[in-house]
């Protein structure tokens, strides 16, 4: 009897030591069980969006599973980078997690936790996404952030005006050169380019020039950070862009002043037949309660190529998660960063077309795994499929340095300037002149 | 309680808001315009010069200021603001008059017409500024399409410096021109009716009474306006934001637009607060002007 009271007493004990071993299993992507961290609260800012909110509706499954409370803060995207800014000046910790435009990562990287540690200690599978992704936030070799929403960018196309007029879509920009007065002949009213020279601070002008000049052979920053767009292949890029408009007449009356939505719009009310811009939109231009086109109508593919027969240069831009140095959650923001990243919930986000009572319609996945998976693909039209086909090729994101901001806008003032009849070199030495002055100042 | 101290008293809650909000921003910045600040760099200024650094280097205190001394966009931005604020005085005060003359008077025709003026001033300028940018939009802007349909070459407003300018300064007259509209009828009424009687029995025309003896009588009012004009002028930000902003080019950056865009885009913050101390000179000297012109006669 005592020998098996024993028996029985040691078989329970290796149970109850064998049971915390299956505890510590790790749940969905690297996500620590037991719940080490429940009773805290994580705060995040971030931009508002449907995917967002669609994740914000999910974030009680994140809860049920860790015990952690999130807290999301909405802000729209044009008071974002002055939002975040703020967050990184406060160093109050008042935000464990921010989410905001790669291009303003590098000035944000001084307070943003690096991810490399814990990628490595958690075993987070970084070859699902596109190295272009990670390449917008990897600042000084460090990962600041991961990816969240990204975006590549795609030619949106009337599918019923090509085909009327029996021309496939434009595989290079000399082939929609060469359709632009076909177009314009059978209907007057349709530009064939959605063209968008506006420089308003957004710096939007620059990402179809940046297709150009990559696509040319040539940079817009050389390796130490100086303006490169004055190299004989980058101006002859430059000179090609603007002439779409000022020689080939493929825009419309808008042109010089329209910015990506102005030209969006424009698209959606039947204004252009082609309109170069983020796969995200293609939702939104087929959506009926915004535009007057309908699926039918509206076709994508990869961006038009520089040359014949080499893959086109694309520009993508991710809105990464990442998390503050002086948040007091560090560790509790990272099981947030690993569940609201994870391929399953990327996957999700983008099929599920109602969350707890929200509608949303999302295209916008990060991973390979998502790009590539059926029934993303089937709930979005294929356009994941056609992002990935642009995102395998040559793509990239524009240059993440601490003075893009202000050597951008140069450029994107030179262009506008250029659009609307000046010099092309003339304006970009001069602004190359003058980003040369910033570069310098910055990098003293 | 003394009398004293109750005036004190109350005065006291009002003060500490103009402190906490007018006083304390502007001595910060003043110090932060001879520091070195980069928002994407730290959060926290450093010391341009230090006095370890010895006498010989004491200009570099002064960097961020012969900076925008030598800054092509600054003395853009300058020009721009000059430019703006001369003629939206000059239209402002010259609409504004002619629609106080016009309204001025008795009938409910002019009293129906006169309460509707103040809705473009009650209406929030980056609305405005919305409203305006939409209908300038050559593609499908109300400009756009009266273009379209008078068959002529349609312009790209927003996309030409001068008419970008002309816009802009446009939304800012029709907004403001109600508020002096208001104030000059105020004024009108207080303008003695005998001496134009007087002129008129003598047989001076309605122009020649208006420019010999109610003009000179509005004179105070008018000065006063003009600098208060000038004054919101200089200001101005959110039209240019909204309509243009700053664009095409630099066209329409006025030096609040500049400075805005040096401290939260650009994170120069060091700079932009040397920009703005520079901005705070003629508008403090307006001001001064201001308070001499009200004060004047009491």
């Amino acid at each position: 009897m005592f020998h098996r009271f024993i028996r029985l007493t040691v078989c329970l004990a290796l149970s109850a030591s064998a049971a915390p071993s299956f505890a510590d299993a790790t749940l969905v992507n690297g996500i620590k069980s037991g719940k080490p961290y429940a009773g805290q609260t994580v705060n995040i800012m971030a931009v508002s969006t449907p995917q967002f909110t669609a994740l914000e509706k999910r974030s009680q499954e994140f809860t049920d599973l860790t015990g952690i409370q999130v807290k999301w803060t909405f802000v729209p995207f044009n008071a974002l980078q002055e939002k975040v800014t703020s967050v990184g000046v406060a160093a109050n910790g008042n935000f464990d997690m921010v989410n905001y435009l790669d291009q303003w990562g590098a000035s944000y990287a001084y307070w943003l936790q690096p991810l490399d540690g814990y990628v490595s200690r958690d075993k987070v599978d970084l070859k699902d996404y596109p190295p272009a992704f990670l390449q917008a936030l990897t600042i000084d070799n460090k990962l600041t952030a991961m990816p969240l929403r990204s975006n590549v960018q795609m030619m949106l196309y009337r599918k019923d005006i090509f085909a009327k007029l029996g021309l496939k879509p434009p595989a290079t920009w000399q082939d929609l050169i060469d359709d632009g007065p076909k177009i314009r002949a059978a209907y007057p009213n349709v530009a064939p380019l959605g063209c968008y020279y506006g420089a308003d601070g957004n710096r939007q002008n620059l990402f179809a020039w940046a297709d150009f000049v990559r696509g040319a052979g040539g940079s817009i920053l050389d390796s130490k950070g100086y303006p490169a767009w004055t190299s004989p292949k980058a101006m002859e890029a430059t000179r090609q862009y603007v002439e779409l408009l000022t020689k080939h007449n493929l825009c419309g009356s808008g042109a010089t002043s329209n910015v990506e939505q102005d030209a969006r719009v424009a698209f959606q009310q039947g204004g252009s037949a082609v309109l170069t811009i983020w796969q995200w939109a293609y939702s939104a231009v087929t959506n009926p309660k915004d535009s007057t086109l309908t699926k039918d109508q509206v076709g994508f593919a990869p961006m038009p190529a520089y040359r014949a027969g080499e893959p086109p240069a694309t520009v993508i831009n991710v809105m990464p998660v990442a998390i503050s140095k002086y948040s007091q959650h560090k560790d509790a923001a990272w099981e947030f960063v690993k569940w609201v990243t994870n391929p399953d919930l990327d996957k999700r986000n983008a099929i599920e077309r109602n969350v707890n009572g929200f509608p949303v319609v999302n295209s916008v996945v990060n991973r390979w795994s998502s790009l590539t998976d059926p029934k993303v693909n089937a709930a979005n039209d294929n356009i994941l499929a056609a992002a990935a086909v642009a995102l395998k090729a040559n793509a990239a994101p524009m240059p993440e340095v601490v003075y893009w901001p202000e050597v951008a806008d140069l450029a994107s003032n030179a262009i506008n300037q250029a659009a609307t009849g000046g010099d092309v070199d003339a304006l970009m030495t001069e602004a190359a002149k003058r980003a040369d002055r910033v570069v310098k100042r910055a990098q003293h | 309680m003394s009398e004293r101290f109750i005036k004190y008293a109350m005065v006291a809650p009002g003060l500490l808001i103009v402190l906490v909000t007018a006083l304390y921003p502007l001595i910060t910045t003043f110090y932060l315009s001879f520091r070195d600040w980069n928002l994407g760099r730290s959060n926290a200024s450093s010391a341009l010069w230090l006095p370890s650094d010895g006498i010989s280097q004491i200009g570099y205190l002064f960097d961020n200021y012969s900076r925008a001394l030598s800054d092509p966009s600054m003395w853009n931005s300058a020009w721009v603001t000059a430019r703006f604020t001369v003629v939206s005085v000059i239209l402002t005060v010259g609409f504004a008059l002619a629609i106080a003359v016009l309204l001025f008077g008795k009938g409910s025709v002019r009293a129906v017409l006169r309460s509707m003026l103040i809705l473009p001033f009650a209406m929030s300028p980056a609305l405005i500024g919305a409203l305006w940018r939409f209908m300038a939009n050559a593609d499908f802007g109300v400009a756009g399409a009266i273009s379209r349909a008078l068959h002529l070459k349609n312009v790209d407003i927003l996309g030409n410096a001068t008419a970008a300018f002309w816009l802009v300064l446009s939304s800012d007259v029709w907004h403001w021109t109600p508020y002096f509209a208001l104030i000059f009828i105020g004024a009108l009424a207080s303008v003695p009716k005998e001496s134009q009687e007087a002129a008129e029995i003598d047989g001076a025309t309605p122009l020649k009474v208006f420019f010999s003896i109610t003009l000179p009588q509005l004179w105070p009012v008018l000065s006063v306006a003009m600098v208060l004009k000038a004054i919101f002028a200089m200001k101005v930000f959110d039209q240019v934001v909204m309509i243009t902003n700053g664009g095409p080019g630099q066209a329409t950056q006025t030096l609040t637009h500049f400075i805005y865009f040096q401290g939260f885009k650009y994170l120069n913050m060091s700079y932009a607060s040397a920009v703005g101390w520079l901005l705070v000179i003629p508008t403090m000297a307006l001001t001064v002007l201001y308070v001499r012109l009200t004060q004047r006669g009491k």
